[in-house]
């Protein structure tokens, strides 16, 4: 445990849920003896920064938690269970939480025999699918030094996973009822499109079948006609993750980003997808811990200047990882960026109700609990849209607006051929 | 799909959307209540109703709220609704010989575009010409408007498109800069266009106007008489275009070696003429031939139609590729324009209308040849040239006999400079195509063809004035 004012934590630890989550993100958590094996059992799917165990606190926030890692096992906090209720124990205080349930979906396979949790995890009631294991970043060594990726999906995993093995995939997650919407993640590929082309059928084909939004997790394309059309096919909402926003480090720990995509192309790709996609669903990480502080909070300004919505995973050193066994950033001193996030975005007045409560960051809302503001109002619209009729306004208006904006090129200026 | 996201403001765009509706749908009410009216006097209630379906029918066919072939559509749905003629009498109608006209020769087109006949063409003749900058520039425009003689100016530009493309990449002129590759690609549009009011074969519009010619005054007009008639003028015009493109393009200056060596490979692509290719030639040489000289005797869709049948015989071409290379919606748009243009003329409609627009202008038989040259030529930038001719042709031919003027002339004064659209993209298809290049600016077209629109007035005035007295056409 590395905080700079233990009173402090211990204070806000209770009755701050965001704290909380900070508090786990950083500092892990112990098991007690008898909840060892259940969660062993649960963790076997997990992989990289979801790797820990799920966990819901007040608030409805979630929340993975690192307990494999070794500074997890220093944790001042233990998850026990009394009278089949799970509980957060510590600094004498005892919280409620929810254990996010082993879905029957990770024990599952495709019809082609690959199990689910090889291409697809759940967070917090989006699936995250992988349809391919490429990430040319790899290819060079120039992947970025946090990243877990290729050893998590490399083995035995085939170059693409068809559409339909995907479809099968997101029908389980929905007929569940663990998702309502899917994220399409895809590392690098040396393109023009940077292999948006590539996830078209995809994203087309979950669109043809299920009425839902999606997100896709990529890189910036080589032009902006390739982000026109990302939208035009169906993509709601859209991340270019850069990660770093001091240029120095950003090339220390992204060679590949920065060699091969650069940073100001990071910039122009965010700041005209922000001017395509709705306000709030075009964002990029900037993982907390891996530059001052300070630095980070330029970059929330920045990013948020351009109509971005940050997203700030925490830096976890995970095993694997040239990291593993290093300490995770201190608490006191993270903690301010938070607030700062969201009142950055508030000010920006880019929404921030759409964006869903992840297990693996924190959200810009979720930085309320660090700005003294109860954002009742963004509260109370979030839990509108998560409701059957709000989900399905809003994945209304998503499709009215794509109906509305997108246009053919061919069809402008053609002349009358009569 | 090349993509294009519509940035403006959600509530413009919805305001934008919403309009189309709200312009149909009051657009729908008026003409309901209009038709409704007591008639003015002069007018019969039928005369009304078709004046009210005319009026509708210039909004939409301006407008492109819907598309044209299904205005024309609406058009013959609503004489027979509305009891200007009987349903029996608007769909007879669609019978025309020129609609068979029309399609026959858009399947004789499909044939030398499928078998690269025309491609072949258009090689030879650049490979003719192209010995140095000027006349490789000379031999563009010459073969685009060559061959509009023989096949739709649209099909010549989009054949002639990807050649010219190929030569202005391999001189690498800068797009947008190089004023060579601006008058490579003015020269591919206006040859076509030019090329394309010489003949019958060259633009829907004649066909069309030959098509409402009959069906209103019962006369007609052979394939030769009109060659006879338009082709001097298509020489001048084809010759000031060429001067203004020197004059204003800096022709003479390009080292062409290259685009030479681009034409050389390209024929090589090509090979030795196929047997389609020969077959298809032959066929539409006789067929020409048939349609200049015994049109009178054989009449010009019978010989269309006999020459498709000869492509299929010979297995030339399948159905497919008539689904691919035939625009069927120019049937459509126009069988529904000569349905209004009979409705609008038997009606007494047309000349009602004609006399109160422009019978108080028109103080004399040639003042009214000029009102219509001008109005053909002004309004064919902004509107298909098909639709002027469906639009200013039945009032023309109404009022014709007020004048003293043959309905034969009124067709040529309106269907000729109606084919004239060298300005704006909206007009024609090759302005369209050529701009589509990358190496041309919209600022490029305005101006030069503003020049050459002024001068083609000119010439065809003049024209009407000395040459076609001098073939028996007179004014009056």
């Amino acid at each position: 445990m590395k905080a700079s004012d233990p009173n402090k934590e211990s204070q806000y630890c209770p009755f701050n849920p965001g704290y909380l989550k900070l508090l786990l993100f950083t500092s892990g958590i112990k098991l007690s003896d008898d909840i060892v094996d259940h969660i062993n059992n649960t963790l076997r799917t997990r992989r990289g920064v979801a790797g820990g165990v799920d966990l819901i606190l007040p608030g409805d926030i979630w929340v993975n938690v690192p307990t494999e890692e070794a500074f997890a096992k220093h944790s001042p906090l233990t998850l026990t269970k009394e009278g089949g209720k799970f509980y957060i124990t510590g600094y004498g205080d005892k919280i409620e939480v929810k254990l996010v349930p082993q879905p029957a979906f990770y024990d599952l396979k495709t019809s082609k025999g690959t199990p689910f949790y090889q291409i697809a995890t759940l967070h917090g009631g989006e699936v995250h699918i992988t349809p391919t294991s490429k990430c040319h970043f790899f290819d060079d060594s120039q992947n970025c030094t946090f990243c877990l990726e290729r050893e998590a999906y490399a083995p035995n995993a085939r170059e693409f996973i068809s559409v339909e093995e995907v479809l099968e995939i997101v029908k389980v997650a929905f007929d569940q009822g663990m998702a309502d919407s899917v994220e399409l993640n895809m590392g690098f590929y040396d393109s023009e499109d940077r292999g948006i082309a590539l996830l078209e059928p995809y994203i087309k084909g979950i669109k043809r079948n299920y009425d839902t939004l999606i997100a896709v997790d990529v890189q910036p394309p080589k032009t902006n006609k390739w982000i026109d059309r990302t939208y035009a096919m169906g993509a709601d909402k859209i991340s270019y993750h850069m990660e770093i926003f001091d240029r120095k480090l950003f090339g220390e720990f992204c060679p590949g980003k920065e060699k091969l995509i650069g940073w100001e192309r990071f910039a122009e790709a965010l700041a005209y997808a922000a001017e395509i996609f709705q306000s709030g669903l075009v964002s990029s990480n900037l993982i907390v811990g891996l530059e001052p502080p300070p630095s980070t909070m330029k970059g929330i300004d920045f990013l948020t200047g351009l109509g971005v919505a940050p997203i700030l995973p925490i830096f976890r050193p995970l095993m694997g990882t040239t990291f593993q066994g290093m300490e995770t950033p201190d608490v006191g001193e993270i903690a301010p960026i938070y607030g700062h996030l969201y009142n950055a975005v508030k000010k920006s007045n880019i929404n921030m109700t759409w964006t869903k409560n992840v297990s693996t960051h924190m959200t810009p809302l979720e930085g309320r609990y660090f700005a003294g503001d109860e954002a009742k109002l963004q509260v109370v619209m979030q839990n509108i849209y998560k409701t059957k009729i709000g989900g399905k306004a809003i994945r209304g208006l998503a499709g009215l607006r794509r109906k509305l904006r997108v246009k053919d090129a061919d069809d402008l200026n053609k002349p009358s051929d009569l | 799909m090349n993509v294009v996201i519509d940035r403006r403001p959600l509530w413009v765009i919805i305001l934008v959307k919403g309009f189309r509706y709200l312009v149909l749908a009051s657009l729908g009410i008026a003409t309901y209540a209009l038709s409704q009216f007591e008639p003015p006097q002069g007018l019969t209630q039928e005369g009304l109703r078709a004046i009210t379906i005319f009026a509708l029918s210039i909004i939409l066919w301006a407008t492109h709220l819907l598309p044209l072939a299904i205005t024309s559509l609406l058009a013959i749905a609503l004489i027979a609704l509305m009891g200007v003629m009987s349903s029996q009498e608007v769909y007879s109608l669609f019978g025309n010989s020129a609609i068979f006209f029309i399609m026959g020769a858009l399947i004789l087109a499909a044939g030398m575009l499928k078998t690269g006949l025309s491609s072949r063409l258009a090689l030879i003749i650049i490979t003719l010409f192209g010995k140095n900058s000027r006349s490789l520039v000379l031999g563009i425009f010459l073969t685009s408007a060559f061959l509009s003689f023989w096949m739709p100016e649209h099909a010549v530009a989009a054949m002639m498109f990807p050649i010219v493309l190929d030569i202005a990449r391999g001189l690498e002129l800068k797009p947008m800069q190089s004023l060579y590759a601006k008058a490579l690609f003015i020269a591919l549009a206006w040859g076509a266009i030019i090329g394309g009011v010489a003949t019958f074969l060259g633009g829907a519009r004649t066909p069309l106007a030959i098509g409402i010619l009959q069906e209103t005054s019962g006369k007609g007009i052979g394939f030769f008489e009109w060659m006879l008639a338009v082709v001097p003028i298509v020489v001048i015009l084809l010759f000031v275009a060429y001067l203004i493109l020197a004059i204003f393009f800096n022709i003479s200056s390009e080292d062409i070696s290259r685009a030479r060596e681009l034409i050389r490979e390209k024929k090589i692509e090509l090979g030795r003429m196929t047997y389609a290719e020969w077959m298809v030639g032959l066929i539409m040489t006789i067929t020409v031939l048939l349609w200049m000289f015994c049109s009178e005797s054989l009449g010009l869709a019978n010989i269309a139609l006999i020459s498709v049948v000869a492509l299929f015989v010979f297995k030339l071409v399948t159905w497919k590729d008539m689904e691919e290379y035939v625009n069927w919606g120019i049937i459509l748009m126009y069988g529904g324009a000569i349905c209004l243009g009979y409705a609008i003329t038997d009606s007494g409609a047309a000349l009602w209308a004609g006399n109160i627009m422009i019978g108080s202008w028109a103080t004399s038989s040639m003042a009214m040849v000029v009102i219509f040259a001008v109005l053909a030529i002004v309004l064919t930038e902004g509107v298909s040239n098909t639709a002027i001719v469906a639009i200013l042709l039945p009032l023309g031919i109404s009022l014709s006999d007020n004048y003293g003027i043959d309905p034969k002339l009124v067709t040529y004064v309106v269907a000729v400079p109606a084919g004239l659209a060298f300005m704006l993209p909206m007009g024609t298809p090759p302005t369209a195509i050529a701009l589509s290049s990358g190496y041309l600016k919209v600022k490029d077209l305005l101006i030069h063809g503003l020049i050459l629109k002024i001068a083609a007035i000119i010439i065809f005035i003049l024209m009407v004035t000395y040459y076609w007295p001098i073939i028996g056409m007179k004014v009056s």
